[in-house]
């Protein structure tokens, strides 16, 4: 069994990267030596990229030091949802009420926290980035959902 | 013009009443955000750049130093006050800093972080005004070939220098490089890497990718962690922000060896402020004569490593003043912001804006004068700051970089990359992939594409070019010197060692 798989597995994630932006650059056109094409240097990259990542993953298969990876889920998603959220919700609902959303969502994405705190603190930051972005720099975006207006 | 008239210049445009404020706004919004748990420079600067887009680039420059050296300065307090170093080049401080609060002697430790700096700052911006003019001269006869070479090597240098594994650093770095590819290519026009998105038509935008990396990925790691309980905060000491004799005597020597090994090792790319607040520790411990007392709030401990660290921050500005290169991911920002500003960095600038160019390095004494005046009388302030828990803190940080990154350009597709390069970040730091080397590669990628072209179009397509010419045959060499180095066991060996006062 290989121990150190995060270093295995980063080196993967290298190599897969690398074949990508080949089979991408492919498209872009060579151009001649003393006019390269788009899709030259983006090759050269993509070759030193699985270099690079098969001699990561070499190096940690000999690697008797162990390391895992284990993702928290729990955060990853939701803060990035949280994030997600206020991108989608902007438009249509608002800065007040996707501030206000976005601190919810990101407020679930750790446990045990207590929900009226989360209530106090969505409201508090909508309100405050309200005044501030909208009132005070004048960000040009709708305050309100559309459907209020 | 003469270095003192070149000073003038500086003084003349950092002294307007509206860069002053700016320069004060900076260090202040710094290093409040510096004493916050969990948010380093990079991520703080990010958040903070669309503020400076409406700004001329003087002041805008000016600003984002402020808020520079302010985090630094905030990191300082915190690895003081709590042990909980704001940022890496402030953990050695943490060792001897947090046993002197300990003791009662925080306002001991402080006031020697603030001199300490305030001294090594000036010593630094003297080294700028004095050094740059000529690296500058130098680099204005590179071609294309040099610029080149000159990359390759202030990129290896750069992974090299910094802490973790090369190969990854290295991988990390050309990760960089493909992203900074993304967009139409200004030489053909052919769009590269969009997926059809006309979103990235005009490539991946610098904000989010840095604020995804450094802001969202941080957020997402810090929650991984419980909530700590800190410690109860106390200045203890008399009321004075004074030195005893015996503790300014040994402190002095110490700063005057931190700010000279610091104002060095901040030259070299990768090195920045971390590689001297180490060496300054190590020395300091190595030339005591009693180096037990290190570790148990021996004042030379925070003294040389806070004047190091500062000197570092000071001159690492140097490479990206006169070379256009990022020596750190800083650095990387600040060219970042200057491209927005459509100010091509490289050596012309000093040329071609004599009054940015001088306005900055006068400015950045003018803050690190700023910050001796203003923080020992705000650190009150900062420790009431110190107690707000992460679990506030974080959804308003979020807010932060959201609207932020959307004011960039009043799109919400930036907001979705930069929730993109969020997940990317923290993946990547799980895979013990460091951001920095990244964050480097994506700025210098058109740049280094577009030097590598124009070198083979005027050789007529001859590659040998870059080992023909001497100074770029030079620069290579010396990259390849560097790898071939580090490749070696006993090399590596001295390297992890000089880090390994960290954990």
């Amino acid at each position: 069994m290989v121990a150190n798989v995060r270093d295995v597995l980063a080196g993967l994630f290298f190599v897969a990267v690398g074949v990508a932006v080949f089979l991408l650059s492919r498209g872009y056109g060579i151009g001649t030596p003393a006019h390269l094409g788009p899709g030259v240097f983006p090759m050269l990259l993509s070759g030193l990229l699985v270099a690079l990542g098969i001699a990561i993953a070499l190096v940690a298969v000999r690697d008797k030091v162990a390391a895992a990876v284990g993702l928290s889920w729990r955060p990853l998603l939701l803060v990035t949802a949280a994030v997600g959220v206020f991108g989608f919700g902007l438009d249509t609902l608002g800065l007040f009420a996707s501030v206000a959303l976005m601190v919810l969502v990101s407020r679930a994405a750790r446990s045990g926290q207590s929900v009226m705190e989360s209530l106090v603190m969505a409201l508090v930051l909508g309100a405050a980035a309200s005044f501030l972005f909208y009132y005070l720099l004048g960000l040009p975006v709708p305050l309100w959902p559309a459907f209020a207006a | 013009m003469s270095f003192l008239d070149n000073l003038a210049l500086g003084f003349s445009v950092a002294l307007s009443l509206q860069n002053l404020a700016y320069c004060l706004l900076g260090t202040v919004l710094g290093t409040a955000i510096g004493v916050l748990p969990g948010l380093g420079p990079v991520a703080t600067i990010s958040m903070l750049m669309p503020l400076t887009f409406g700004l001329d680039p003087t002041t805008a420059l000016i600003l984002l130093a402020g808020i520079y050296y302010g985090a630094q300065y905030g990191g300082s307090t915190t690895a003081i006050l709590v042990n909980l170093p704001g940022e890496t080049s402030s953990v050695v401080t943490a060792i001897d800093g947090y046993q002197m609060a300990r003791q009662g002697r925080a306002r001991e430790a402080l006031v020697v972080a603030a001199l300490g700096s305030f001294f090594a700052g000036t010593v630094g911006t003297l080294a700028i005004a004095g050094f740059a003019p000529a690296l500058s001269e130098l680099a204005l006869g590179f071609g294309a070939p040099e610029y080149f070479s000159l990359m390759v090597l202030g990129l290896i240098a750069a992974v090299v220098l910094a802490h973790g594994s090369v190969l990854k650093a290295v991988a990390m770095v050309v990760l960089g490089l493909v992203l900074g590819l993304v967009g139409t290519d200004v030489n053909s026009g052919v769009l590269r890497f969009t997926f059809g998105i006309s979103d990235l038509f005009d490539g991946l935008d610098f904000v989010a990718v840095a604020m995804g990396l450094f802001g969202i990925a941080e957020v997402i790691s810090n929650l991984e962690r419980k909530d700590e309980a800190r410690a109860a905060v106390t200045l203890g000491g008399k009321g004075s922000f004074l030195l005893s004799r015996e503790d300014f005597r040994a402190a002095w020597p110490a700063v005057v060896r931190g700010t000279g090994l610091g104002a060095i090792l901040g030259i070299l790319p990768g090195g920045g402020a971390i590689l001297g607040s180490f060496a300054s520790y190590m020395l300091e411990k190595r030339i005591a004569r009693d180096p037990s007392r290190f570790g148990k709030g021996a004042i030379e401990g925070v003294a040389g490593p806070e004047s190091a660290n500062n000197a570092g921050a000071q001159t690492s500005f140097i490479p990206m003043l006169t070379l256009g290169l990022p020596s750190n991911a800083v650095m990387a920002m600040m060219i970042g912001a200057l491209i927005i500003h459509n100010i091509q960095p490289g050596p012309q600038v000093m040329n071609a804006n004599p009054s940015l160019f001088w306005g900055l390095i006068a400015s950045m004494w003018i803050g690190n004068l700023l910050l001796v005046i203003l923080n020992l009388p705000l650190v009150g302030v900062w420790v009431q700051m110190l107690r707000i828990p992460y679990r506030v803190l974080y959804p308003a940080i979020l807010v932060l970089c959201a609207i932020g990154v959307y004011s960039v350009s009043n799109s919400t597709a930036l907001v979705y990359v930069m929730a993109a390069f969020g997940v990317l970040g923290y993946v990547l730091a799980k895979l013990q992939c460091e951001p920095a080397p990244l964050l480097l590669g994506f700025v210098l990628g058109p740049l280094m594409e577009e030097n590598l072209r124009r070198a083979l179009t005027i050789s007529g397509g001859d590659a040998s070019v870059f080992f023909t010419q001497p100074v770029s045959l030079a620069l290579l060499l010396l990259a390849a010197g560097l790898l071939v180095v580090m490749a070696m066991p006993r090399a590596s060996r001295l390297r992890d060692a000089a880090f390994e006062e960290e954990t």
